[in-house]
């Protein structure tokens, strides 16, 4: 299920392609490793120093789509029925549509909406007071807010990133951007080397890839003009850090990084991973109920995995009355490492049944793409779920060592 | 959607649909309305998942089962509040393993043998219900959608606003007792309160039939109502809220009767990249990030909701009158029907791909409202909605409630 292959189209970027002469409708993504966070503040182009905030990426974003070439090309999208869309992630932004006519004609106008941008001071002033407004509705999510503080603490550059911790910035920094800086932050990271096209469906794979080769025959080239940043380089950092907002209740956040072991596949270790993050804080899991019946625990409403070059990690949200006996518990149990056959097996089917669940919903799984090509270029994970040992998990868990972690809490301000 | 494919069995229906890895049960039973009783139905719900005299953990067999995805949950439809089991199992097939007849007996044995003897859940699960309450406060989205339900409607079984009000709701929750849940376990969730099934995805008949002699439940024959007779009430208010960032604005406009085919062509109408709210509230004058229109079939209610600056409401005002106005011209709406119908053919097509989309298909046709809905009959049908009829009815629209919810903080 859901095997892609990776085809190197001429300009050099990466076409990942699921051909499944069953679907009727065909998904496509356009994904550039460019979004919101700090990393991407500093950078030198052409010799000058330029410093930005976070709201570029996304207000990028919709200049690109909204304000193209052929219009805006969402609602030409909608008029030929598909489905489009686009959102700007702490690490990616992704333009994708889905649906079953026009197809070749709108992948064109997708890529030259993103590669040849044609927006002015017009433009951007108009699209300005929408931004503003999604910007309120980011800067009320504070389970965003919780999981973003957890991501900012890991990272040192992030200490620029703004102090609403939304991926959108805020009013004030919408307010201010110009046209001039939209392009040189396009210029910098919008290039040929930082992009990837996805495209899932029933599709002739050589005319395809024709049609794509000549699509970007006639598009100037995009060359790399800044050094792009490795966050990964950086030092593991422990942090404890809080903001203050007026909620109902105290919204926590963990974040644990894990030096990445060697002699392991990137595979294998998402794998363990996400049996770590099931063993932990699965809604199903024995140790959640404990740690449920213990009082330490109402709920968690999200986690997830990332794995880089050097680290593994493990992020997740809760809620709380004692968060900090929540951390001692969690981590002992983690380096008790001691997971029970019978625990693993449970895990083992829990985790098979979500990937077949997964790929019931044919098209909303392959735009998770994105999020997963940071770590992997295999979509699936369902093979390696039923040929993974409990010898296997064990040897790799025995390898981990949880000695970082950071905190984050959106605090309840009582009123 | 081939609805002829669909087999009633007693009231508990099967669609079968080898496309698909999975197979999804639902059974749902007449609950009791009101808003303690709410509130009690949530935790019995919670709890007969943790809770059981034949499994000493439940969550360990559901492992066992493939991680079938088991859980109760209550629903509230007009002026009728359900309880509903609903079951995701992996198919078979697909893991080489003939395990059905073990989920289907302990589907049987959960909603059978309950044990309801353990306080310390309770009071656990109690906590953890007022914790998720308050959590969703904390999103003032949520917040919003509850206080203008409130304000609108004149509907005293069915207020949002003991669940805003989180003092007033934690007192009832931490007044429910074991005796209640028992209570309500033993009036709500037995074969005389059931009263429908379903069956959807990868499974043959012969497995269906195995699942029936599980649960030989039959529908008995009760109709619910599902009709509210609340009525829209007239007001144009705001609430201030200091803690929140974003306004919207809600207007609400009465309209004669609507079926459930028309709503979804004024729905195609109104809403998407094309339709008239994006078209006219964010791409002419750029006042919003967001607008639609929601229909309430059954209290004739017609509503838009857009997420504007809070100084901007009249002009949004002026932006919905002037949509209004588009809708009644029967003139202007010859392309924007043309495209309504067509996005519906297509989205027909789509549908046998999307598992979501046909469950939610296959219960409103099986629950069969309003006025007994078919899908199928409505899209055989769909062109013979014209231009005239659409700007008819909306030349029925009255304006009766304007309400805004005011995001106040300075950030």
């Amino acid at each position: 299920m859901h095997n892609y292959k990776k085809i190197v189209l001429n300009n050099g970027i990466p076409l990942y392609l699921y051909n499944d002469k069953s679907l009727k409708q065909t998904f496509v993504s356009y994904i550039v490793k460019y979004g919101s966070s700090g990393r991407w503040f500093n950078f030198n182009l052409d010799g000058k120093e330029h410093n930005v905030s976070s709201g570029y990426a996304h207000y990028l974003e919709h200049l690109l789509g909204e304000h193209s070439k052929h219009g805006n090309i969402y609602t030409n999208f909608d008029s030929r029925c598909l489905n489009a869309n686009a959102y700007t992630a702490l690490d990616h932004t992704c333009y994708h549509f889905v649906g079953a006519g026009n197809i070749k004609k709108s992948i064109k106008e997708l890529i030259e909406a993103i590669d040849c941008p044609v927006f002015d001071d017009k433009d951007v002033n108009q699209s300005r007071h929408a931004i503003c407004e999604e910007a309120s509705t980011w800067q009320d999510n504070y389970d965003v807010q919780a999981v973003n503080l957890v991501e900012k603490n890991l990272f040192s550059t992030y200490d620029e990133y703004d102090y609403t911790l939304s991926p959108i910035g805020n009013r004030q920094i919408t307010k201010e951007i110009t046209t001039q800086s939209l392009y040189d932050c396009y210029n910098a990271f919008y290039t040929d080397d930082n992009k990837v096209l996805v495209i899932a469906g029933n599709v002739n794979e050589e005319e395809l890839v024709d049609y794509l080769n000549n699509i970007y025959a006639n598009i100037s080239s995009h060359q790399r003009r800044v050094i792009l940043p490795n966050f990964d380089l950086e030092p593991m950092r422990t942090k404890e850090e809080e903001i203050v907002r007026k909620v109902d209740v105290d919204i926590n956040s963990l974040g644990i990084k894990i030096k990445k072991p060697t002699n392991v596949s990137k595979e294998e270790l998402v794998i363990c991973m996400n049996f770590l993050i099931n063993y932990l804080i699965s809604s199903d899991s024995d140790f959640y109920l404990y740690l449920k019946s213990k009082n330490l625990l109402d709920f968690i409403y999200y986690g997830y995995t990332k794995i880089t070059d050097n680290y593994i990690q493990l992020i997740h949200s809760y809620v709380s009355n004692n968060p900090k006996e929540y951390l001692k518990t969690a981590r002992d149990k983690l380096y008790r490492k001691d997971m029970s056959f019978s625990e693993f097996e449970g895990i083992r089917r829990s985790l098979i049944a979500e990937e077949v669940r997964d790929c019931d919903d044919k098209y909303s799984a392959p735009s998770k793409f994105g999020d997963r090509l940071q770590y992997t270029e295999n979509y699936s994970d369902l093979d390696i779920y039923k040929k993974i040992t409990y010898e296997r998990f064990m040897e790799i868990l025995n390898m981990l060592r949880f000695d970082n972690y950071t905190m984050g809490k959106v605090k309840q301000l009582k009123k | 959607m081939d609805l002829s494919r669909l087999i009633n069995d007693n009231g508990v229906y099967l669609y079968q649909d080898d496309n698909f890895n999975t197979i999804n049960i639902q059974l749902s039973f007449n609950g009791k309305v009101g808003n303690r009783e709410d509130a009690v139905n949530y935790v019995l719900c919670k709890y007969m998942m943790q809770s059981n005299e034949i499994y000493p953990s439940i969550n360990q067999k559901m492992k066992e089962l493939y991680a079938m995805d088991l859980y109760f949950f209550p629903q509230k439809i007009g002026k009728t509040s359900s309880i509903i089991v609903s079951a995701d199992l992996v198919s078979p097939s697909i893991v080489e393993d003939d395990y059905l007849a073990g989920a289907f007996d302990f589907i049987k044995n959960i909603i059978l043998h309950p044990k309801f003897t353990d306080a310390n859940l309770l009071e656990t699960i109690k906590r953890s219900y007022i914790s998720t309450l308050a959590h969703k406060l904390s999103n003032s989205n949520n917040k919003a959608k509850r206080l203008f339900l409130d304000n609108v409607f004149d509907d005293e079984n069915n207020k949002y606003g003991c669940s805003i009000d989180l003092e007033y709701i934690s007192s009832i929750i931490n007044s429910i007792t074991l005796d209640d849940i028992k209570e309500a376990y033993k009036n709500s969730i037995n074969e005389q309160t059931f009263y429908r099934g379903m069956v959807f995805g990868n499974i043959s008949k012969e497995q269906f039939d195995l699942f029936r002699k599980y649960i030989p439940y039959k529908n008995n024959g009760d109709v619910l109502d599902y009709a509210s007779k609340c009525k829209i009430v007239e007001d144009d208010s705001e609430v201030l809220d200091h803690d929140a960032n974003e306004s919207i604005l809600y207007v609400t406009y009465e309209t004669d009767k609507i079926d459930e085919g028309l709503s979804k062509v004024l729905s195609s109408i109104f809403n998407g990249g094309n339709g008239l709210c994006h078209q006219i509230l964010r791409e002419k004058y750029g006042l919003v990030y967001s607008s639609y229109i929601s229909i309430y079939c059954y209290k004739k209610a017609f509503v838009f909701t857009t997420k504007i600056d809070k100084n901007n409401k009249q002009k949004a005002m002026e932006a919905i009158k002037e949509i209004i106005s588009i809708a009644q011209d029967k003139n202007k709406l010859i392309e924007l029907l043309k495209f309504a119908k067509e996005y519906i053919k297509n989205e027909d097509y789509l549908l046998s791909e999307k598992k979501d989309y046909i469950l939610d298909y296959l219960d409103d046709y099986i629950r069969g409202i309003p006025d007994n809905f078919n899908y199928n009959d409505f899209i055989k049908n769909i062109d013979s909605y014209t231009e005239e009829e659409i700007a008819q009815h909306m030349g029925t629209l009255k304006l009766k409630n304007v309400f805004m919810y005011k995001g106040d903080k300075n950030a």
